[in-house]
């Protein structure tokens, strides 16, 4: 007595898809099983071309295609890979450049060698008996004259 | 020298889509000869036959202006398909919004079984060939939503199993499980199953 796929084997290889070696035996050698797919693959053929009907017509298809497109180049977006790329090198450029920025704030002002007060006092004594610094000039007189002093004295409320 | 379109149509797809980005329509142009009767295929199924010109338009020009956004992760081909699927997503949202209409049966009416190339001669094997048909459309019809999506993108559109699974984003073991579901569920239906 012959044993056929049963129902579910069947339904398996009627979709197309693959099948355990012990089935798949079977039906290569089972004329009643394979009658059985093939039955369902006609009915399956005659769906697919009621279904599809009739195609357009390729050609006028492509050039009304063609004739839509947007001028010009299409936008130069970032694949979003890429972007994502860029975005992680910006990422440790920054990173960089903070840790640095760090560095340098924590680093200590280097000691330098003390200078002689003489020296100071030289320097300042040659400035001071030099023309104006610029931008040091007095505005107005801070000392009022004699006159202006006298003035004062003599009339208190002007 | 410019290139003629029998050169671009030996040209793989990953030259022809660097050069549509910079602009080559010649080259876009060959991958819509190349892809173009997949994409109506699949976009047949989804918004029906009075749609699937406009609708595989739609979806033709819309993988053009993202073309940038391609990174070669899938092939372009599923790339293509998914963009008609969710083209077609959006054209029956559209349609939802704006109320039901009678031609949104997406069901092949007599007159598409009619026209059907039958094999058989005489006029008693064509009718009952033509019965099988219906019947078999009729219980497809019938299927779940998603087990229908599958099964029409795997025997209409005829699609590869990895491919509907990369176009839906689901798992190629879900669409075996699913398909055979549909074509069980179909058989039980017509009375096949014991």
């Amino acid at each position: 007595m012959t044993t056929h796929l049963d129902d579910n084997d069947l339904s398996r290889a009627m979709a197309q898809l693959p099948l355990e070696a012990a089935a798949a035996d079977h039906l290569a050698q089972c004329l009643i099983c394979r009658r059985r797919v093939e039955a369902f693959g006609e009915q399956l053929d005659g769906l697919r071309r009621a279904r599809l009907g009739d195609e357009p017509d390729w050609e006028a298809q492509r050039l009304a295609v063609l004739e839509r497109l947007p001028p010009g180049a299409t936008v130069v977006a970032l694949a979003p890979r890429r972007r994502v790329r860029l975005l992680a090198a910006a990422a440790l450029i920054l990173a960089a450049l903070g840790l640095g920025a760090l560095q340098l704030s924590r680093r200590q002002p280097q000691p330098t060698a003390p200078v002689p007060v003489e020296r100071i006092l030289a320097e300042v004594n040659a400035t001071l008996d030099g023309p104006v610094y610029p931008g040091f000039e007095a505005l107005e007189p801070i000392v009022p004259d004699a006159d202006e002093l006298q003035a004062v004295i003599n009339n208190p409320t002007s | 020298m410019t290139p003629t379109r029998s050169d671009l149509s030996q040209v793989d797809d990953e030259t022809l889509v660097a050069a549509a980005c910079g602009g080559d329509r010649e080259a876009f142009g060959t991958l819509v000869t190349r892809y173009q009767r997949r994409v109506w295929r699949v976009c047949r199924q989804y918004v029906g036959a009075d749609e699937a010109d406009a609708a595989t338009q739609d979806a033709l020009v819309k993988a053009f202006v993202r073309l940038p956004s391609f990174d070669g992760r899938a092939a372009f081909a599923t790339w293509l398909t998914r963009i008609a699927i969710n083209t077609c997503l959006d054209e029956l949202r559209r349609r939802k919004r704006e109320g039901p209409r009678a031609e949104d049966d997406d069901e092949t009416g007599a007159g598409g079984l009619a026209g059907l190339a039958d094999k058989a001669a005489d006029p008693e094997a064509r009718a009952a060939q033509r019965q099988a048909v219906a019947r078999l459309l009729a219980s497809e019809s019938a299927l779940p939503a998603r087990q229908r999506e599958i099964f029409r993108l795997r025997f209409f559109a005829e699609l590869e199993l990895e491919e509907i699974a990369a176009a839906l984003a689901v798992h190629v073991g879900t669409v075996k499980t699913q398909l055979h579901r549909a074509v069980h569920r179909m058989r039980r239906e017509l009375g096949d199953v014991r």
